[in-house]
């Protein structure tokens, strides 16, 4: 709980302990709400497809938090999960013409229900062995969808999807992506906020600490980690039913381990064990991703004596990767402790410390 | 009265010579390309490049002048990654207005094909067409046949002319890590099964980088194979190559020109290794320096003093270059020059054959169909082998690809 003003005071403990306690907060809250509603009329189409994009993987990220930030336990599949749970939802829609919203749903169980499978080793062993398990669901994950019958993924040509349709408005255009994508993202946040401050929230959060002073105090510790697979791999599956709307065509070479790998840079960027922090290092990630995809080719174009299109395209991977090294080096808590720093001082400005 | 009628004449004057800058003023378009520096194309994309910007500024100087049109070419960095592309593509769109795009493979396929019909902007790829993408009214367009025919061509003239009473035998190295590769490999082994006088004889499914193959080619050797057929990578084709010389064997190897004899021999440096094998695709294998395409592009890279390689990597990021500004001209003599737009580029694209001259020579002639955005009819191949360590022919004209009902 951070500091209040002087004279607020609450006379509940669910008050006190609500994310949005003070006026000012919820004119906030609603301005915000108010601003997302309308940010497909005031943004460009440019700016609009990137939050999309940012939006489905922000879902995936705030999963990855809650089994890698909260639980403790390292998962490198959950682009193996986000691929299984956009397949279950293809498949559906395709061969079943299931409605998108059930499909997507279906796809976040699929997904957990993966996730949970590998899951399971994580009650013997830890760390890098617990990686190298995640590791495996990321290789046997496309093999899976090739092996299996066409009919049901689609084998190696994958599944083309048709676009999702509700109240005779077709998603099909980069605005009403916007709206298909933001709404379960937003409810998807909000349960993640609430998830982690429940009573399997905190059980997550003592395994993290110490699993067996966890289980020593009634935990099960069993179920718990198996709990915390199956719902960071659920929100990547409800991600990646999303995303096979998005793209309307997937294919099981488009979840590898490198997007797995930078989930886990997004994790390190944005700070572990804060949902805010897994949004705040998806949001940067991307954001300096895009900018580097915008910036290159201008420098390419007005400067083509300063290395061309092999030294500077090329460079955007370092960039990137230096990024992450960086905060390593200089805020190994993520941008989320540089968050909480600002907010304290704006709140006790002028005093420079409590 | 004076004063009104110097006025007047000044006016039709200043409006005459804007009507006239207007009409003679050259149109721009801009065509955007993907680009790949940092993923799989890391290696070849300045070849690919080069030959790209080379070719759209011989146009510019020919053909553009000619019709007053001027095309801008723009590369963007994709990463050959969907997520880059599908973020990227509404940007491009609303700054670019492109008329046509030029994509690398599948991720831009998978991020692209179904909004280009929406977007009204058509795609030219230069790959072997993907069988997902190979739906009707697609506005994905490929120059090129599948791996999977490509070879299926090779054997049917291996079956006219060498091997004629009995199946051809084929062993196939391929690898699940690339779906896309398996996909070629369910395509051949579905031809193969209504193509009575071909056989798989044995399949080894490899590591994406293998440290050798000698186990797996001496699983295959045993089952007496022709011919193995490699669809994946030069990694592939090498390891076989050099697995059979430490077994003392020879079965010639077929591969395509992204694994070919060229990128072989860039990888290896000793094209000896691949004497004895083949090479077969749509396109021209790039030995040829007389044709039309070679001779412009060689000539327009020492005007413009670029230092470039005439290969099979620039041949073939020629092809949807060349596809697309056919269009455009096509589509300046249905429109006019002024009212070019990504729509008119997909009907001229549709409208009529591009011929091996429209190609100058880099590949075959394609008839495009609103069904059939890919070659799909009178489909043609060109093999190559390695003979006292030269890339030659194996027959001077194109081979044709028997009839065959599967996609």
């Amino acid at each position: 709980m951070g500091i209040l003003p002087s004279g607020i005071h609450f006379e509940s403990y669910s008050k006190e302990m609500a994310y949005v306690r003070t006026r000012p907060q919820w004119a906030f809250f609603v301005a915000f709400f108010l601003l997302l509603l309308f940010l497909p009329q005031i943004l460009s189409i440019r700016f609009i497809a990137m939050i999309n994009m940012a939006a489905i993987i922000c879902i995936a990220v705030v999963g990855l938090q809650i089994t890698t930030g909260y639980a403790g336990q390292i998962n490198l599949g959950q682009s193996a999960f986000m691929g299984m749970g956009a397949f279950v939802c293809g498949s559906l829609a395709t061969n079943f013409q299931t409605p998108f919203w059930i499909a997507i749903l279906a796809g976040g169980l699929g997904a957990a229900f993966l996730g949970a499978i590998f899951g399971i080793p994580a009650l013997r062993i830890k760390g890098f062995y617990l990686a190298m398990t995640t590791i495996a669901a990321q290789v046997i994950f496309p093999l899976l969808i090739m092996h299996l019958p066409k009919k049901w993924f689609g084998s190696a040509m994958g599944l083309n999807l048709e676009p999702a349709k509700f109240l005779g408005v077709t998603f099909n255009t980069d605005k009403s992506m916007y709206y298909f994508i933001i709404i379960p993202t937003v409810i998807m946040i909000f349960f993640a906020f609430n998830l982690v401050r429940s009573r399997v929230g905190r059980a997550f959060v003592s395994i993290r600490e110490n699993d067996i002073v966890a289980e020593m105090m009634g935990i099960n510790i069993f179920f718990y980690k198996t709990l915390a697979f199956a719902i960071g791999a659920m929100f990547a599956g409800i991600a990646g039913g999303l995303w096979a709307y998005y793209f309307k065509y997937i294919g099981p070479d488009q979840f590898t381990l490198y997007f797995s790998v930078w989930y886990m840079g997004m994790l390190i960027v944005g700070g572990m064990g804060s949902i805010l922090g897994a949004i705040l290092g998806t949001l940067t990630i991307r954001g300096l991703q895009e900018v580097l995809t915008n910036l290159m080719p201008l420098v390419v174009e007005y400067f083509p004596k300063a290395g061309g299109a092999e030294i500077w395209f090329a460079g955007m991977n370092i960039l990137l990767g230096g990024a992450i090294i960086l905060f390593l080096i200089f805020e190994p808590k993520g941008l989320y402790h540089r968050w909480v720093i600002l907010k304290m001082a704006f709140r006790i400005w002028p005093f420079p410390y409590l | 009265m004076k004063r009104i009628r110097k006025l007047s004449s000044s006016l039709f004057i200043g409006l005459f010579i804007t009507f006239l800058t207007q009409y003679v003023m050259a149109a721009q378009y801009n065509i955007t390309h993907s680009a790949d520096y940092t993923g799989p194309y890391a290696t070849i994309m300045p070849s690919i490049d080069n030959a790209g910007k080379t070719i759209v500024a011989w146009w510019n100087e020919t053909k553009g002048k000619e019709l007053g049109i001027t095309i801008a070419r723009k590369s963007y960095e994709t990463r050959y990654d969907p997520t880059v592309v599908a973020s990227l593509w509404p940007g491009i769109l609303a700054s670019d207005k492109p008329i046509a795009h030029l994509g690398l493979g599948g991720p831009d396929t998978a991020a692209l094909a179904k909004r280009l019909p929406n977007d009204k902007v058509p795609m030219v790829l230069a790959t072997g067409v993907l069988r997902f993408a190979m739906l009707p009214n697609q506005w994905v367009f490929f120059s090129r046949n599948s791996y999977a025919v490509d070879a299926l061509a090779f054997f049917n003239w291996v079956h006219l002319n060498l091997i004629k009473g009995r199946p051809i035998q084929v062993g196939v190295v391929c690898t699940k890590v690339l779906p896309t590769m398996v996909d070629n490999f369910n395509q051949f082994e579905d031809i193969i099964k209504a193509t009575p006088w071909i056989k798989i004889v044995g399949t080894e499914w490899v590591d994406i980088r293998p440290a050798t193959l000698i186990t797996e080619v001496r699983r295959l050797a045993k089952e007496k194979p022709d011919f193995i057929w490699i669809p994946t990578t030069a990694a592939h084709v090498l390891g076989t190559i050099k697995s059979e010389k430490e077994l003392g064997i020879h079965i010639p190897v077929l591969v395509n020109t992204h694994n070919g004899i060229q990128m072989c021999t860039k990888a290896s440096k000793d094209i000896t290794l691949l004497e004895g094998h083949y090479e077969a695709a749509g396109i021209d294998p790039a030995i040829d320096l007389t044709i039309p395409a070679a001779k412009i592009v060689i000539d327009q890279w020492k005007k413009m003093g670029i230092e470039s390689q005439w290969d099979i990597v620039a041949l073939q990021s020629l092809l949807p270059h060349l596809a697309v500004l056919v269009a455009v001209e096509r589509a300046a003599a249905m429109v006019g020059p002024q009212k070019i737009t990504g729509e008119t580029i997909y009907n001229s694209l549709l409208a009529k054959p591009i011929t091996e001259a429209d190609f100058l020579g880099c590949g075959p002639s394609v008839a495009f169909t609103k069904e059939t955005t890919w070659p799909a009819k009178d489909l043609k191949v060109k093999a190559t082998t390695v003979t006292n360590g030269k890339q030659v022919l194996v027959s001077k004209d194109w081979m044709p690809v028997p009839s065959f009902s599967v996609k």
